[in-house]
């Protein structure tokens, strides 16, 4: 009999259930998902660019994020079912059946959720497995056929993992029946609601919290000229309390913001009586003020989750982006090589009968100089000393337009453009004017060699001709001087580059991207520039013998291909892994702010059907509705958003501000998602108190 | 011309196979500034009769006018309309509502009806007066008495001056003291304002303080009396009568004798 109701029970709740199903069955899928990746033969036989890919510990790391979400979300979402009903309990305790008896009815209960939410979820898993794996490879930009295969190890595990977890809580259901008294039962504290007109307190609380969400904005935004004052001031150990500052000046403003500053904001409106006054805003500015009272540490971490969410995938999405075009930056060509490589590439291109489709040298000096340029950062500023690649201005501007799609430089005789191997933005902070390093309007540019005009970096560009990683790894500073000043310039060092661009064919040619690719990791030669202290200047030579005291190396030969597949496959990988992560989060959260909603919607009936009696129409009271669960879904996204763009910024400026266009459509993507639930709670929550008062009955 | 016409209305409610006849063919008027109540035993179909007057409940047969308008035959949107303007409704359990301080509450009304500011404002000053609530406006219904939650309710029942008041057991939740005291503004608004009050009521104390009585039983109107002399007079009346809807009084109207 007990069984019967058992079932019963969980089959008539299943529209409770729903959500909370749909987030169990989106995590079993997921989780799935990573395991049968894991395991598929095909996937870890996986090679991109000749290395082998090894997914294991980053998707451990996912699953065990899932775990732990998920583990939060049940045990969150389950004591919520239980509260709401307390009255069941009671009733079933007053009618006589024991409390260990409710409590296996409970624990059924669960058993019976959690069993259809891996069935179901197994079910979509198995189906949608091969979907993810190629959405994966797709991402990763790799072409593999993958065969239809049910990994039955990941079956094991997954119901395994989850059949513990829903074992635990029903475990943990039917302990709570054991904690309340009868009395309480069958009289649910009638949530009385208790409204309370602001205090002090209040005000005082919800400034602070405005300020400290302000203040941390502020933070992140001054970092770069705050940072360094504190690093002045206090060492590097500065740097971890100022990180830190920012995060918990936005976690505990985030938490006022809710409980405080909402209700002075509403208490403004309340006293704006031409607008609060006129229809149905009086009554949706007072339930929103009762309603962000009651779920203000909800929204909250609801807040703080979604920041989290959306700094991870925004984040994961500007590295991406990030990572894209530093491969532009670092290999501009198919095929970039030394003069001292120039002998063997040219014959293994003409083993495999390569015909490049252009071809370019240009020749650069290596010579003793020093220039000096103003970071916010750094308190002595960038100084560049010691060995110094010069290029001429002519090559210099044929490379940027072939490589880059550069306007041409135009330079006076005493001009020079220095580049640097380092983000622009630590040089200076392009937002803010006012902030700016003084800028000397000379930047004297010293290269020690008599006879030479005084010459004075009037620009600081970042982009290097052929990429950086071809010259010597102390010397990544390079300056471009004009023609008539490069021809001058007597050097210790002249060397050249050769850059070769492939047509399809050929970069499809695997056996000759393969020789490639296993030359540039066995190249026997190897050059070495060596400092040979002098007075008053240093000289430079190279060398290809092993020196005996440390000499600068660099990468003689720089092929773009394989690079570029390797790049997309990690990168492609994690973007995958955060964004099933991020949906995961995004379900789990919506479900709680629905959930949450519509047992209130439960407690509203009465208030609505009064309205209605006198005398608000249906479509006043759907029109209130909408709007405050509008509120309460928006409020949450719109500073999580905030929070989360500042977060990003804040990266951004340690990785040169890359664009920021796929952030933006992640981002989107997951307010789009939340929008859905919003419309979803709103209908449902429409429906649950928003009946008419009485429905024509037909015999 | 009447407020309320009532015209032989009938409410059938059940399933096919569970008729029941909450109301069977009653019609009554009501004259503008009447006190009326309504009294019966429980399930006559005091409350149902109500709702229908009301506007919250269509019969299944006959027509309801308020103010020689057909309420039975209108629709939905626009009854909303119509209960905002017409009508006034005093709950048993007054269902004021919790998120709204007490100046909101009887405001309430008004502001759906769109308003402006002034007019809101000397209205809701004026119903406060006379209930005697202006020092409790700032305060939200649950830092008030329960007696004096009723006479919110009773304010926001009035501020739109409705042609008729509707009041369904006003007194269930209030100690005598209260009970009393709520029946002496509704007496004097009546009288003042000269407001048509309908109430619904099972308590003879109560009811005595209205000009006339309808007694239903069984979903029938079954008798009415109207006060001629002085409330306590009446107060003897209703009680003899519902001795009598009890079944057993000195006007035995009922066979008894099977």
């Amino acid at each position: 009999m007990l069984l019967r109701l058992t079932f019963k029970n969980a089959m008539n709740r299943a529209r409770d259930y729903a959500a909370y199903l749909i987030a169990c069955v989106a995590a079993i899928v997921v989780y799935f998902c990573f395991i049968s990746i894991e395991t598929d033969p095909v996937l870890t036989h996986l090679k991109t660019a000749g290395e082998r890919l090894i997914f294991g510990g980053t998707i451990g790391m996912a699953r065990i994020i899932i775990l732990l979400f998920v583990v939060f979300f049940l045990a969150y979402a389950n004591l919520f079912f239980v509260k709401k009903r307390k009255q069941e309990i009671g009733i079933l305790s007053v009618i006589g059946v024991t409390k260990l008896q409710i409590s296996f009815l409970f624990f059924g209960e669960s058993l019976i959720i959690g069993l259809i939410a891996i069935l179901i979820g197994l079910l979509l898993g198995v189906f949608l497995s091969k979907l993810f794996a190629m959405l994966l490879l797709r991402m990763m930009g790799i072409a593999v056929a993958m065969p239809f295969l049910i990994s039955w190890k990941a079956i094991r595990q997954t119901t395994g993992t989850f059949g513990f977890l829903f074992l635990m809580i029903g475990f943990l259901n039917s302990t709570l029946i054991f904690r309340y008294r009868l009395v309480d039962l069958l009289h649910p504290t009638r949530m009385a609601k208790k409204m309370k007109h602001p205090t002090g307190w209040t005000y005082l609380w919800g400034t602070i919290g405005i300020a400290l969400i302000g203040g941390g904005y502020y933070l992140a935004e001054k970092i770069f000229t705050l940072m360094p004052m504190m690093e002045r001031q206090f060492g590097y150990e500065a740097d971890l309390f100022y990180l830190l500052a920012i995060l918990l000046f936005e976690i505990i403003g985030t938490l006022a913001f809710f409980q405080s500053y909402i209700q002075i904001w509403l208490q403004f409106e309340r006293r704006w009586k031409r607008l609060y006054y006129r229809g149905t805003h009086l009554l949706s500015v007072s339930n929103l003020s009762y309603r962000f009272r009651k779920n203000a540490k909800t929204l909250w971490m609801i807040t703080i989750l979604s920041a989290v969410t959306i700094t991870a995938i925004g984040s994961t999405a500007m590295i991406y982006t990030y990572g894209q075009s530093q491969l532009k930056q670092n290999i501009p060509a198919d095929l970039i090589y030394t003069q001292l490589q120039k002998s063997d590439v040219e014959a293994l291109m003409a083993r495999y009968h390569v015909t490049p489709k252009s071809k370019t040298v240009i020749d650069y000096k290596i010579i003793a100089g020093n220039f000096k340029l103003n970071s916010p950062l750094l308190q002595d500023g960038y100084q560049q000393n010691g060995a110094t690649t010069v290029i001429g201005l002519s090559q210099y501007n044929q490379m940027m337009a072939s490589q880059f799609d550069r306007p041409a430089t135009h330079l006076e005789p005493q001009e020079a453009v220095a580049i640097v191997d380092m983000p622009l933005t630590m040089l200076k902070i392009p937002r803010s004017k006012a902030l700016k390093p003084v800028q000397r309007d000379h930047t004297p540019l010293n290269l020690y060699q008599s006879g030479l005009t005084h010459l004075e970096v009037i620009r600081v560009r970042k982009l290097f001709p052929n990429g950086p990683a071809i010259y010597f790894e102390s010397i990544q500073n390079m300056v471009v001087v004009a023609d008539a000043q490069y021809q001058r310039i007597q050097a210790d060092v002249t060397d050249q580059i050769h850059t070769v661009n492939l047509t399809k064919k050929d970069q499809q040619n695997k056996p000759f991207m393969a020789a490639l690719l296993k030359y540039t990791q066995t190249a026997k030669k190897q050059a070495y520039l060596v400092t040979e202290k002098g007075k008053p200047i240093d000289h430079y030579r190279l060398t290809i013998k092993k020196p005996q005291q440390t000499g600068d190396t660099r990468n003689e030969v720089l092929i773009k291909k394989p690079n570029q597949a390797l790049a997309n496959a990690n990168f492609g990988f994690y973007l995958y892994i955060m964004i099933l992560i991020a949906l995961i989060f995004m379900l789990a959260t919506g479900s709680i702010i629905m959930l949450k909603q519509l047992s209130e919607a439960q407690e509203e009936i009465l208030q609505y059907q009064t309205l209605k009696k006198i005398g608000m129409s249906m479509a006043e009271i759907k029109h209130s509705i909408y709007f405050q669960i509008l509120m309460i879904f928006l409020l949450p996204i719109i500073l999580g958003t905030l929070h989360a763009i500042f977060a990003i910024r804040l990266l951004s400026l340690f990785l040169d501000n890359p664009g920021l266009q796929l952030v933006y459509i992640v981002c989107g993507i997951f307010i789009m998602i939340y929008l859905m639930f919003y419309l979803l709670t709103a209908k449902i929550y429409n429906r649950i108190v928003n009946r008419p008062l009485y429905e024509d009955t037909h015999y | 011309m009447a407020v309320v016409s009532v015209q032989h209305i009938s409410k059938v409610y059940g399933h096919r196979l569970n008729v029941v006849n909450a109301l069977n063919d009653i019609s009554f008027e009501i004259e503008p500034g009447e006190f009326v109540g309504i009294m019966g035993p429980s399930g006559a179909g005091k409350t149902t009769l109500l709702n229908m007057i009301a506007t919250i409940d269509r019969p299944t047969h006959g027509r309801v006018l308020i103010k020689d308008q057909e309420v039975t035959k209108m629709r939905e949107a626009k009854l909303a309309n119509f209960r905002r303007q017409y009508l006034g409704f005093i709950f048993q359990d007054f269902n004021l509502l919790n998120s709204l301080t007490i100046r909101e509450n009887i405001l309430l009304p008004l502001a759906l009806d769109k308003l402006s500011v002034a007019v809101i404002e000397s209205r809701l000053n004026k119903v406060s007066r006379i209930l005697g609530i202006s020092g409790l406006l700032e305060r939200y219904p649950e830092e008030v008495s329960i007696g004096q939650r009723q006479r919110v309710a009773c304010g926001r029942a009035m501020i739109t001056n409705p042609a008729l008041l509707l009041a369904d057991e006003p007194t269930g939740s209030l100690d005598s003291k209260a009970a009393t005291e709520l029946l002496l503004y509704l007496t004097e608004i009546n009288q003042q304002e000269k407001t048509t009050i309908l109430l619904v009521t099972h308590d003879a104390f109560t009811a005595s303080y209205c000009r006339r009585i309808l007694f239903i039983k069984d979903g029938q109107l079954f008798a009415e009396i109207v006060r001629s002399g002085d409330r306590q007079q009446f107060f003897n009346q209703i009680i003899d009568m519902q001795a009598t809807i009890g079944g057993g009084g000195r006007y035995n109207a009922v066979k008894t004798d099977l």
